[in-house]
């Protein structure tokens, strides 16, 4: 097995539980912002199908070879779903970050969105200052990032090394992931006064609930309420007569 | 109408987004007062037209602005008519003046991050000339309400005068191509040719404006100071710039995409800027009413929503009705920065300060005295006009909903603690806090206080909090 190859020391795991029941599908099409479940389906699916086969056992400097070579790795961009199921509030925030997710930080989302395949947090390791990786040892997959390159390798690619993406095809994602489920009630607040110059109770466990950006889409989406000009015909300002007179042009000085 | 909306509209999001944009693109109803019929639905169509394309593109928007009877009538584009050799005259200046400097582009010519653009002898370079503005102007010609199909209707009480029906003025205004000018139209490096139809004219003349490079940086700094902060990092505004460049959908302009880039930016969301002396707002006076209403579910009785925040006389004037501002310079201008203050020291922009002075510090506390315990005193609630005050005509009808601050108001930390969440996002200091508490606990309910006056001391809490700087500056 690869892991006892590695230098830093490694659980072992023997048994045989590596193959999931599948997830759940969603029903229908996802909301723009829920992907956790949709990312879900894709990552068990990949799993489901890498069962069995085995990562290159070859390992130089503590590295396992097929990690070496990012120029050889096969493009597979739907294995982490960069391209799909990306929320709005994602691209705002890469927008608003104006960088590409640092090594570190595509790996600790990626552990976030994909326990399955990367179970259990792990640290970095560096390899000639270029190759950051990390290597699971539930599930013998690793993670890895090469001159901006996101490298996959385990059983989860059949031991083939997959190119999923650049670091910057992941931004949207990753600083999306930055957010979920850790607004605070005074953060929540701030938000609301800064985008509505309000809040209730109510309106903070939304954001909470939501997130921001989720929040926002579903605000954004809202279809206008009653407008200024039916609300004055409902309160009977259109009528002409005696006391009705919102017709006339009134003396500037009134 | 205008608290109706801000107070109670279910798209609460939309309509401050609205009345900040209402900031940018003004018209004032004071200055449609006396050229209009039907004001009130003039400016409610401006007001509805802001709401409808919140969210949607500025290209969009400024057209539909410009066309508006209330527009039209504020800066002149109705009845605004192609120069006559024979008399002398020429098309009036005013939009074309006004859609350039304050609606699109700016005086200075700007770099992404909204700074001024600088020649080789380091002076600002101006965005347009003199000659831009006579050329423009000539786009603006031709221009009148529409009256299609619109019978002249006669008023029931004297003095009898005629007057056009109702959607005149909210239609968009429609062109007189004999009143429109058939000059050549030379403006900001672009030529309209002779004789180009005035639609033509128009949509290139917008056109032309919108895609500006000014006008991303532009709107951007000014949109960020009025949701965020008063003088944002050169980095926020190139930040929002870009999105309104270009949205994540490779869109130009689009409205929605920019109130994102604003909101989700680190430096609205992120936590430095709450220990930053120079990040953050002062509350604009409306929108601490509108917030008020808001928090604590005012609802009118009447449905009349006949709140006016001028007009009480100067010990009361929070100076900002909205949709009336004193000019189309907005109640504040966005470069706005307090003399002597710390603020002048480093040249930071801080447009609300300019509402501030003696005078209006204690109007404010004064207004909030007279709304907090039962809303503000109206005039005639039930009727469809604001009558002549008398002695029994003045009344309460928009009350606030007190019910969870009251079953805290045994507790002073914890109501305390209460409004410094709903009104200050917890950004009122341990010692302000603190301060409050003490006032309210010298004089704390008890066992043996009626209960009708239970709202007296929430009442307290609440105006002590509003009155206070952690309150009154936002971060």
């Amino acid at each position: 097995m690869l892991d006892r190859l590695v230098s830093a020391p490694q659980v072992v795991d023997e048994t045989d539980e590596g193959c999931p029941s599948p997830a759940p599908q969603p029903s229908g099409s996802a909301p723009a912002h829920e992907p956790s479940l949709a990312l879900l389906a894709v990552a068990a699916a990949a799993l489901l199908s890498a069962c069995g086969g085995e990562a290159d056992g070859n390992v130089r400097d503590g590295v396992p070879v097929g990690m070496l070579h990012a120029e050889t790795a096969t493009a597979k961009p739907e294995l982490l779903g960069h391209e799909g199921f990306i929320t709005t509030e994602g691209r705002m925030r890469a927008l608003a970050a104006a960088r590409a997710p640092t090594p570190t930080e595509l790996m600790d989302w990626a552990e976030r969105q994909f326990p399955m395949l990367f179970p259990s947090h792990q640290s970095n390791r560096v390899h000639d200052g270029t190759l950051f990786y990390r290597h699971y040892p539930q599930s013998d997959n690793y993670l890895g990032v090469q001159n901006g390159t996101v490298l996959v390798l385990g059983p989860v690619s059949e031991g083939r090394l997959l190119s999923v993406g650049t670091l910057a095809d992941f931004a949207p994602q990753v600083f999306a992931g930055l957010l979920a489920g850790s607004v605070t009630e005074a953060e929540a607040a701030r938000f609301l006064m800064h985008a509505q110059a309000f809040a209730t109770d109510e309106s903070i466990a939304a954001v909470r609930r939501l997130g921001w950006g989720a929040w926002l889409d579903e605000q954004i989406a809202q279809a206008p309420s009653q407008s200024g000009g039916d609300w004055l015909v409902s309160r009977g300002y259109s009528a002409i007569d005696e006391t009705h007179t919102s017709f006339r042009i009134p003396t500037v000085s009134s | 109408m205008i608290w109706q909306q801000l107070m109670s509209a279910p798209d609460a999001l939309r309509k401050r987004w609205a009345f900040a944009l209402s900031e940018i693109l003004v018209v004032s109803a004071s200055g449609i007062r006396g050229t209009t019929n039907w004001p009130s639905f003039a400016l409610a169509r401006y007001w509805d037209l802001l709401c409808e394309h919140a969210f949607g593109n500025y290209r969009t928007l400024l057209e539909a602005i410009t066309l508006t009877p209330a527009m039209g009538n504020f800066l002149n584009t109705r009845g605004n008519q192609k120069e006559d050799s024979a008399s002398g005259r020429v098309p009036d200046e005013n939009y074309a003046r006004e859609v350039m400097q304050l609606f699109t582009i700016g005086l200075l010519q700007l770099n992404i991050d909204g700074t001024p653009r600088r020649g080789v002898d380091g002076q600002p370079l101006e965005s347009y000339t003199q000659d831009d503005v006579t050329n423009l102007a000539r786009v603006f010609t031709g221009y009148d309400c529409d009256f299609s199909g619109l019978t002249e209707l006669r008023s029931p009480t004297p003095p009898y005068e005629g007057f056009m029906p109702l959607p005149h003025v909210q239609r968009p205004m429609v062109v007189n191509a004999s009143k429109h000018s058939t000059l050549q139209k030379r403006f900001l490096g672009v030529t309209i040719a002779a004789g180009t139809p005035a639609k033509e004219s128009l949509r290139i003349a917008l056109d032309t404006l919108f895609n500006h490079p000014n006008v991303g940086p532009f709107l951007a700094r000014q949109l960020i100071q009025r949701l965020v902060t008063g003088s944002p990092s050169g980095a926020y505004v190139a930040r929002v710039a870009a999105v309104f460049n270009h949205n994540a959908t490779g869109v130009r302009g689009e409205l929605g995409s920019v109130l994102r880039a604003i909101l989700l930016d680190e430096e609205a969301r992120g936590p430095a800027g709450l220990a930053s002396l120079t990040f953050g707002k002062l509350r604009e006076p409306a929108l601490r009413i509108a917030q008020w209403g808001r928090t604590f579910k005012v609802r009118s009785k009447a449905g009349s929503w006949k709140y006016t925040v001028s007009g009480w006389g100067a010990d009361y004037d929070l100076l900002q009705q909205p949709l009336n501002a004193p000019s189309v310079f907005n109640f504040f201008r966005p470069g706005y920065v307090p003399p002597s203050t710390a603020l002048a020291a480093t040249g930071a922009t801080a447009p609300e300060f300019q509402l501030v002075n003696e005078s209006s510090v204690a109007a404010y506390i004064n207004h909030l005295e007279q709304i907090l315990l039962q809303g503000p005193t109206v005039l005639g609630p039930e009727l469809p006009y604001f009558p002549e005050r008398t002695a029994t005509n003045q009344v309460k009808d928009m009350f606030p909903d007190y019910s969870a601050e009251l079953a805290l108001a045994q507790d002073s930390p914890a109501l305390v603690a209460r409004l410094n969440l709903l009104l200050c996002a917890n950004q009122l200091s341990r010692e302000t806090q603190s301060l409050i508490v003490r006032a309210l606990d010298s004089d704390r309910p008890n066992a043996y206080w009626e209960p009708q006056y239970l709202p007296f001391h929430v009442v307290r809490a609440i105006m002590l909090v509003m009155c206070s700087p952690d309150y009154l500056v936002q971060k």
